[in-house]
């Protein structure tokens, strides 16, 4: 892996990116050029209507996919041309996801959803106990521990979420549209929790919404139209 | 790194267990599956090697310390022939011997019977005798026909002390013996008698079982300077191959060859069921896959490697495979009790009787259940883990639905599919080489290979067929099921491969069955034409081998009612080193009373040619395993010597897989001085009384009891149930089909449940009623 001087570098940059899907022999061109750099410890809104290539941003950022065009890097690392396991171990270390849709094990109790990133790093078990309980308190679901992940309400399965992707202590944090699925005032709480959590540790945090009253919490906003940056200057 | 592991060890387990309780009744289903498996074939293992075993120790120990032996088989050997070997040079001892067997009386319990010379030449004079009162006990032995020791072990196994009594059936009919005595254990030498043994003296054993002059085998003791090969040599002289002589070892190797053809069916049985093992293994962890696959991405987005998903996956398989084997050991051995009953029931009767087969422990075969039952389970495993690993996290997870599903390729399968389905055709018409239906075996898995890959097609073709059909019935709701039945080609498939095989299996074991039980029933017209036959006593409780009186036949003949009678014998014998049934009867009763089916000629024609010189036919499993022709010579062991016969017909018979010679008894007596009658076939006068010749006959028997005497259809329902009892393996396989069945349609089913739970919930959102959705479900054909 390639590696930046950090520092005065930015946490994420993407340049020139861009994304072509196939459906059957039809490209659908989801991004096309896009240019966008976040500072470390930033929190930046990704926002734009349905379909605009906001999720294939963040997949690009989290290395869960890579661009057809153009150079990512993200926390020193560059992912454009990284093979499917350095992919792996790289979302292992370095990045901390929340979806729109939870995406809990549901099979899973609470404690071994937070645990799971944990584990998958080979921390110690001690680490581990320590680490999720701390984590399980500061989202306010310390009595929900051993409780099984589908018999919580949405909100709190966004908040053992949230904890989930800060488990493992990652530079990084992506959430796409995590309030998407949650009526607003339980999704607005879940926010401010995932923006304190994110400033005080000093994560660097890309989100991305559709919804103006979300985006204007964060520090930044990117606005995306047709896979293409609509304000490049705020990029 | 270790750590690495354990962590993941922990998350494997977690994950495990947190899956387990889902579906419950479904895993325990494919978990039995595993089980089964390991459990018959570890029961048919351990049952094998427990029957060999059994055979090869009550040879051992019958044999004693014999170095060499000489036999003719079921014929028996002359005498006078003793004087003769033990004249040979470098010959240091002679030890005759018969060995028979009796049924207790009123019991299917078979004693095997040893005559020995108890005053010249018994092996166990050295052995402490207890319950001898004094020299007229021993005495008595000799010259008393109903006196007998029993080693300890029988002696035990029967709640038998010196003095009591117990009841025999033999040749002469239920025989009351006395026990003369209890044979010991040595202070440091172990009695290795079989536990079933009765020793008795040879002259006792020659009138019980019919066999004045006679001796079984003849066991030879080598001069310490002697050559092995040079004495035998020179006995093997004597005969003129008349007799052979060999170690005792080879017999074992002979009773191997005898039940070799039994033991593969039954392997080939138990590998199938490990196979089914297999499929339901595959299933299951198809349908985890399917069930799971947001899991798995949830998981791969988390920083989980392919081969730690793989790992997962054959780690869940290994632990069906491990928990299945332990149970499949524990039922395995609970079946191979009842598995070596019905063994030794089927080798005994067809093959040896008397032997009486233990369970043997088998560590080896532990061993060997766990790592088939934990290959089985990896290999069921393997598709589906490999499946797992290419599932891509993006997709996974995301809501619409982008994958690409596998339909163009059905065109292809299809024909790969229909190709194997031929070459099962070719192989189905290939005549079966040996006694084990190898090429009818290969048909069998072309068969169920080539619906598997047909399946995906059947779906296709059907989904075209049915949706105009669903359509109106069920309108856009119907459109839908048929639609989602076929968009999941790749798992559907495997619901309807099972079901296509599992009813390729019952229909091709039904036609198999009802077919061949249909030949047979004709077989069985064909050739039990006599009106009354009569058997030796205990025939029908395993006594095969019995003699009959040689004077009942023409006391029979002066019955008022009787037109004829014939007179019957079979004898095993050896050909080329194979075993195979050699039997006499009176041909011109062959010719007038019996319709055999030849494979060409006529049967009168034949008999009457045959009659005339030294001629004989052969059954057509005997033809085929020997490459035998019409006008072919044959040569036989006679008592003087090698005798060629003329092979003038071959005919078809389902008594015996092993091969049947049939010589007119004139020659039979003459060239084989065997006496012995194994029955008497009796044709009436045309309306005479059965009921009454049966009496008349059954009170000129010289014994009462010795004899038994049936009716032709008393005989043929014994024979159709012999057969059904046969076939009581493949109704277990037809239950299996059954299973396989249902299992893939219900996995099938649930499949798509859980896959389309996200289309469910579109559907609802726009005003489905939950009736219309189970319809959706259920519209998809079946
Ligand atoms: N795997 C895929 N195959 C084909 N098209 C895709 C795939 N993933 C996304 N797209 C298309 O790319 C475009 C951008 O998608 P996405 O990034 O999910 O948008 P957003 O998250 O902003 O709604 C959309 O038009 C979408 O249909
Ligand atoms: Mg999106």
């Amino acid at each position: 892996m390639e590696k930046r001087g950090v520092g005065e570098q930015p946490a994420i940059a993407l340049e020139g990116v861009t994304k072509t899907y196939w459906n059957g022999a039809e490209p659908v061109h989801a991004l096309r050029g896009a240019t966008v750099r976040v500072a470390r410890g930033e929190a930046l809104a990704l926002m734009g209507p349905s379909g605009c290539g906001k999720t294939t941003l963040l997949n690009l950022m989290g290395g869960l996919d890579v661009p057809t065009a153009g150079q990512v890097w993200v926390a020193g690392h560059s992912l454009a041309a990284m093979g499917e396991k350095d992919l792996t171990l790289f979302r292992r270390r370095h990045v901390g996801i929340i979806f729109q849709f939870f995406h809990l094990l549901p099979t899973l109790t609470v404690w071994e959803n937070v645990a799971l990133p944990l584990h998958l790093n080979g921390q110690p078990a001690m680490k581990v106990e320590a680490q999720v309980s701390e984590l399980l308190d500061r989202v306010h679901l310390g009595h929900r521990a051993r409780q099984k992940a589908y018999q919580l309400s949405g909100g709190e399965m966004q908040r053992v979420a949230l904890a989930r992707a800060l488990a493992n202590d990652p530079q990084i944090v992506l959430a796409d549209e995590p309030t998407g699925n949650l009526d607003s005032q339980v999704g607005l709480e879940v926010l401010a929790l995932l923006l304190d959590l994110c400033r005080q540790r000093g994560k660097t945090l890309v989100l991305a919404t559709h919804s103006a009253e979300v985006g204007a919490r964060a520090d930044r906003i990117v606005r995306l139209r047709d896979g293409m940056i609509e304000n490049p200057d705020a990029a | 790194m270790r750590r690495g592991l354990f962590s993941f060890l922990t998350l494997a387990v977690s994950l495990f267990w947190s899956h387990l309780r889902e579906h419950r009744l479904r895993n325990l289903l494919t978990l039995f599956g595993v089980v089964l498996g390991v459990a018959v074939t570890l029961a048919v293992r351990l049952a094998n090697t427990s029957v060999e075993r059994s055979f090869v120790e009550s040879f051992e120990a019958a044999a004693g310390r014999s170095q060499l032996e000489v036999s003719r088989g079921d014929l028996g050997l002359e005498e006078t022939l003793l004087l003769k070997v033990s004249a040979v040079d470098g010959v240091a001892e002679v030890v005759p011997r018969i060995e028979e067997n009796a049924t207790v009386a009123g019991s299917r319990e078979t004693l095997l019977f040893l005559g020995l010379d108890l005053l010249s030449a018994n092996p166990f004079r050295d052995f402490p005798l207890t319950g001898t009162r004094d020299s007229r006990d021993f005495l008595s032995l000799l010259v008393d026909p109903h006196s007998v020791l029993l080693p300890r072990p029988a002696a035990d196994t029967l709640g038998l002390a010196p003095g009591r009594r117990f009841e025999v059936v033999t040749d002469r009919g239920a025989v009351d013996l006395v026990v003369r005595g209890v044979i010991e254990a040595g202070k440091d030498r172990k009695l290795l008698l079989p536990r079933h043994t009765v020793l008795l003296d040879l002259s006792a054993a020659q009138w019980l079982f019919r066999k004045a002059g006679k001796i079984d085998r003849i066991g030879i003791v080598l001069r310490p300077e002697a050559s092995e090969a040079a004495v035998r040599s020179r006995i093997a002289a004597l005969g003129n191959g008349s007799f052979t002589v060999d170690r005792p070892q080879a017999r074992t190797r002979q009773i191997e060859k005898m039940i070799a053809s039994f033991q593969l069916n039954l392997r080939i049985l138990s590998f199938l069921a490990l196979g089914v093992g297999v499929f339901l293994i595959y299933n299951a962890l198809s349908f985890a896959v399917v069930t799971r696959r947001e899991e798995i991405g949830v998981l791969r987005a988390l920083g989980m490697g392919r081969s730690q998903i793989l790992a997962l996956f054959l780690a869940e398989g290994a632990l069906y495979g491990l928990s299945g084997s332990l149970l499949g050991i524990l039922l395995g051995w609970g079946l191979a009790g009842s598995a070596l009953k019905m063994m030794a029931r089927t080798v005994g009767a067809l093959y040896v009787a008397g032997v009486t087969p233990r369970l043997i422990a088998d560590p080896q075969g532990i061993v060997l259940g766990i790592l088939l039952g934990l290959g089985a389970a990896l290999a069921g495993t393997l598709i589906p883990a490999l499946e797992a690993a290419r599932i891509v996290p993006r997709e996974a997870l995301s809501r619409g639905s982008y994958e690409e599903r596998g339909e163009s390729r059905w065109t292809l399968w299809g024909a790969v599919g229909l190709g194997l389905l031929v070459l099962a055709g070719l192989c189905a018409n290939q005549k079966p080489v040996g006694p084990v239906p190898l090429f009818g075996y290969g048909a069998a898995f072309l068969t169920v290979a080539g619906f598997a890959f047909l399946s995906p097609a059947a779906i296709v073709l059907i989904s075209i067929l049915v949706r105009p059909l669903a359509v109106r019935v069920c309108a856009q709701v119907g459109a839908l099921g048929v639609d989602s039945f076929r968009r999941a080609l790749r798992r559907n498939a495997i619901a309807v491969a099972a079901l296509l095989i599992s009813v390729a299996m019952l229909v091709g074991l039904w036609t198999m069955v009802h077919s061949f039980r249909l030949t047979v029933e004709q077989w069985i017209a064909g050739t039990i034409r006599a009106d009354l036959v009569v058997y030796p006593a205990g025939h029908f409780e395993g006594r095969r081998q019995g003699r009959l009186d040689p004077a009942l036949p023409s006391r029979i003949e002066r019955l008022p009612g009787v037109e004829a009678v014939d007179r019957y014998r079979e004898v095993r014998i050896s050909f080329r080193g194979e075993p195979v049934v050699l039997a006499s009867g009176q041909f011109s009763r062959l010719r007038d009373y019996r319709n055999l089916r030849f494979r060409a000629g006529d049967g009168r024609e034949i008999f009457n040619r045959a009659g005339r010189d030294r001629g004989a036919v052969v059954t057509e499993s005997f033809a085929r395993r020997f490459g035998v022709r019409e006008g072919d010579k044959i040569p036989l062991p006679a008592l003087s010597g090698i005798r060629d016969y003329t092979v003038y017909g071959v005919f078809y018979d389902y008594s015996t897989d092993q091969g049947l010679i049939l010589i007119d008894r004139q020659r039979f007596l003459d060239d084989f001085g065997d006496a012995g009658l194994s029955t008497i076939p009796v044709f009436l006068r045309p309306g005479a009384s059965t009921d009454q010749v049966r009496r008349e006959i059954v009170e000129i028997l010289d014994r009462p009891g010795e004899a038994v005497v049936q009716t032709n259809r008393e005989i043929r329902e014994k024979v159709l149930e012999i057969f059904d009892q046969t076939f009581v393996l493949t109704k277990a396989l037809e239950l299996i089909a059954v299973a396989v069945a249902v299992l893939g349609v219900i996995s099938a089913l649930l499949a798509s449940v859980v896959e389309r739970t996200r289309e469910t919930g579109i559907l609802r959102a726009v005003g489905c009623a939950p009736s219309q959705l189970r319809r959706i479900v259920l519209t998809r054909p079946r």
